[in-house]
């Protein structure tokens, strides 16, 4: 038993500082039967942003065995001004071995994001960063080999 | 021989007497000697705005907020949005719109979109300023989206428009 998840991102990168924008994201999610839609619709939202975040700000750095940058002030999360509209579809498609038909939606939001930017990114700048964050240091990184 | 100062704030728009060491965070006034459990500690470092609360109609971190500071201000805290037990034009749209999750934001969003909504003076704010007004207050849960839909929605409505100040 699968869910399923599409998702396109709209970016733009500027060029001289290596900072990416996501302008709008899409996407569309079989979850079975959405049994309550804005609760659904929510999670998905929740997810999306986590991996817009985990594709362009979020970068665990160790050091020693410990988590270097433990606090928002150093482990930066997505705010509302770096977040998109995010447009949510629904395939409907009811699951006989599910509860009133329905699958599962809990993880599954945040696993589309990050290659959809990476590969945004790539279409908008012809480099394709192979690590996430893609942070502007990465990007520049990029852009500035194999020109 | 103690250190404690006695302060008078007006909360919510009750005046209200504390004795407490100067440098106590509000945060701390407001939830352990007010018993207002409302405004959260997300951080504790001014990031994430779960603390917010009107000072003097200004949406401030009050982690980050001495109590001495606070003397003599009108705070409003999320306790203080509804009138008895009608909720406000906004605490009404979050609920219908589904802007809360976990909530633990949601007093903090709140508070700054009652600041923004009166600023706004019966405009409604587009979606960008909206976004950019509600920046200082972090949310994992819901990815903004409802958040924002439900701010825009309260402007909307004509109960904002009747409310004025709300």
């Amino acid at each position: 038993m699968f869910s399923y998840a599409a998702c396109a991102v709209e970016v733009e990168c500027d060029l001289d500082t290596g900072e990416t924008r996501v302008l709008k994201v899409t996407t569309a999610h079989d979850i079975g039967t959405v049994i309550h839609p804005v609760l659904a619709a929510g999670q998905i939202e929740g997810g999306i942003v986590q991996g817009l975040g985990w594709a362009l700000l979020e970068d665990v750095r160790w050091k020693d065995g410990r988590v270097w940058n433990h606090q928002l002030t150093n482990y930066i999360i997505p705010t509302s001004s770096d977040t998109p509209p995010i447009d949510v579809e629904m395939v409907e498609v009811a699951f006989d071995g599910g509860p009133f038909g329905a699958k599962g939606v809990g993880e599954l939001p945040m696993d589309v994001p990050a290659p959809a930017v990476v590969a945004a990114i790539a279409h908008a700048t012809g480099r394709r960063v192979s690590e996430i964050p893609v942070s502007p240091e990465r990007l520049l990184q990029a852009l500035s080999e194999r020109a | 021989m103690s250190t404690d100062v006695t302060l008078t704030l007006v909360v919510n728009g009750r005046r209200r007497r504390v004795r407490v060491p100067p440098m106590k965070r509000l945060l701390d006034v407001l939830r352990q000697d007010l018993g207002l459990t409302g405004a959260k500690e997300g951080c504790g470092e001014g990031e994430c705005g779960a603390c917010s609360v009107l000072v003097d109609g200004l949406s401030v971190c009050s982690c980050l907020v001495p109590a001495v500071q606070a003397e003599g201000a009108k705070i409003v805290t999320i306790e203080g949005l509804a009138r008895g037990r009608r909720l406000s034009a906004l605490q009404q749209a979050f609920i219908d719109l589904g802007g809360a999750q976990c909530g633990i934001c949601t007093p903090g969003m709140l508070i700054t979109a009652s600041e923004l909504l009166r600023r706004c003076r019966g405009r409604v704010p587009s979606d960008p300023e909206v976004r950019e007004a509600l920046a200082g207050n972090l949310c994992r849960c819901t990815g903004y989206q409802k958040i924002v839909d439900a701010v825009r929605a309260a402007a909307r409505s004509a109960a904002t428009r009747r409310e004025g100040r709300r």
